[in-house]
């Protein structure tokens, strides 16, 4: 059969929140397409389509009315009233991702989109000699050579990004989920569905403020929560 | 050009996705009954595809009434292959719906974009995407129907839940290990809360219809 005229099993869909995950645009391209066969004639698929449709959307204009409200109250309508209406929209739909934490507090909204404001205007400030540390997976089991000493990087003073290259030995998955431990095994951050290059690289970019002095491992598991390499580097003073 | 039956808003359903070869056969059959000139037949394949094909192109056009016009225009283009030269393999005709439905979503794309490279004076191909008073009031209604729901959540666990996975997308992964909840256990909140909506959404829908209907008396 060609991979244009590939489905999926209603069972796969169930177990793996697919409609979720295909309303939330996190699935790849050719797994969208086979649920998109899929729930061409599924009817349980296109009623939990539709429900969760309306749902998120739901959640999302809920959450922009009161980021709008609280913003008239703060006069930050003013600031969006040259803008069109569809640049306020999605201003509001930005501020709207955060608001999850928000909805109850609605108080501290207008501080937290100062503070949200700043933080934004720096991410997308250009930033120069960024690092750059390439790193190869260790080996599963003992080698005559022996896996290589880590790679160590020395942050500079100033808060910046490490941008880590994971070069994976096999890549067989379109996405991945990577876990940054600190040396003592503590979960620094975890991510889902990260892409990997045609390469096979899975590229993260980590802010410095996220690591300290000392080693680090990092670990990438599939889709399944199966291991499929680690990688270790050391932070020096 | 080829006459296009009407769509019916109750969709006819093939049988479980485990029975996926008696779905090819039930493709491989409306396909000949389609080639040899029964019109029920055409029936059926609209009530049995229309629902999914319109709901694909609102998602992939985010405009309703460029995915009305486009789903009528796969239907036509679907009918006139079948009524002529047919399928190779009929048994695929799931895949050939699929694929001219996004064949037409991509043309009507490149047409647009082509129009609006085309000098100042080319006219927009789309409308304008403003909300109008009806969407706007069906937003607000939906909204409300959200902030009832979430007010009714218990545990407080599951209105995190809910916010944190649908509206930060924070990963499954994540709010499982932060709520210390097994995967099933998570599964169960969603499927608790979504049930919910529908409910609510349900008898939102029956008192519009009612009052609809008090309002043409």
């Amino acid at each position: 059969m060609d991979s244009d005229e590939l489905t999926m099993d209603h069972d796969e869909v169930v177990a793996r929140r697919v409609v979720d995950r295909y309303l939330l645009g996190k699935l790849a391209p050719d797994e969208s397409q086979r649920f998109e066969r899929h729930y061409l004639t599924c009817e349980e698929c296109l009623n939990e389509l539709e429900t969760t449709e309306h749902l998120v959307a739901g959640m999302r204009d809920a959450a922009a009315e009161d980021v709008a409200r609280v913003a008239v109250g703060a006069g930050l309508a003013a600031r969006f009233g040259r803008l069109r209406w569809l640049t306020a929209a999605a201003v509001a739909a930005l501020i709207a991702l955060p608001s999850a934490y928000l909805y109850r507090r609605l108080d501290t909204v207008d501080a937290e989109l100062g503070s949200a404001r700043t933080a934004l205007a720096a991410a997308r400030a250009p930033q120069a000699a960024v690092a750059v540390l390439p790193l190869n997976a260790l080996r599963d089991g003992p080698s005559a050579l022996g896996d290589p000493a880590p790679r160590r990087i020395r942050l500079g003073d100033a808060p910046g990004w490490v941008v880590l290259a994971l070069e994976l030995d096999r890549p067989v998955n379109a996405v991945y989920g990577v876990t940054l431990r600190d040396t003592a095994g503590a979960e620094l951050w975890r991510g889902d569905d990260l892409p990997a290059d045609a390469q096979g690289t899975v590229t993260l970019n980590v802010h410095s403020s996220t690591l300290a002095t000392g080693g680090h491992t990092v670990e990438v598991r599939d889709s399944d929560g199966s291991p499929v390499a680690s990688f270790r580097f050391d932070v020096v003073d | 050009m080829s006459q296009v039956p009407a769509s019916s808003a109750s969709p006819a359903s093939f049988p479980s996705a485990a029975q996926r070869a008696d779905e090819a056969q039930a493709a491989a059959e409306l396909t000949q009954r389609i080639a040899a000139g029964d019109t029920a037949a055409e029936g059926e394949l609209i009530k049995l595809y229309s629902r999914g094909v319109l709901f694909l192109l609102r998602r992939l056009t985010r405009q309703p009434d460029l995915a009305e016009d486009l789903h009528q225009e796969t239907f036509r283009v679907v009918l006139e292959r079948l009524r002529g030269p047919g399928l190779e393999d009929p048994r695929r005709l799931g895949g050939f719906v699929h694929r001219t439905a996004r064949n037409l979503f991509l043309g009507a794309a490149r047409k647009t974009a082509r129009r609006q490279t085309d000098g100042e004076n080319a006219l927009p191909d789309v409308g304008d995407p403003r909300p109008g008073p009806l969407d706007a009031t069906l937003r607000g209604e939906r909204a409300s129907l959200v902030r009832r729901l979430l007010a009714e959540l218990r545990p407080e666990r599951d209105r995190q839940i809910l916010l944190r996975y649908f509206l930060a997308e924070e990963p499954k992964a994540r709010l499982c290990s932060a709520f210390e909840l097994s995967s099933e256990h998570f599964d169960r909140v969603l499927y608790r809360a979504k049930k919910r909506f529908r409910e609510l959404v349900e008898r939102s829908e029956k008192r519009r219809r009612l009052a609809e209907s008090i309002k043409t008396r």
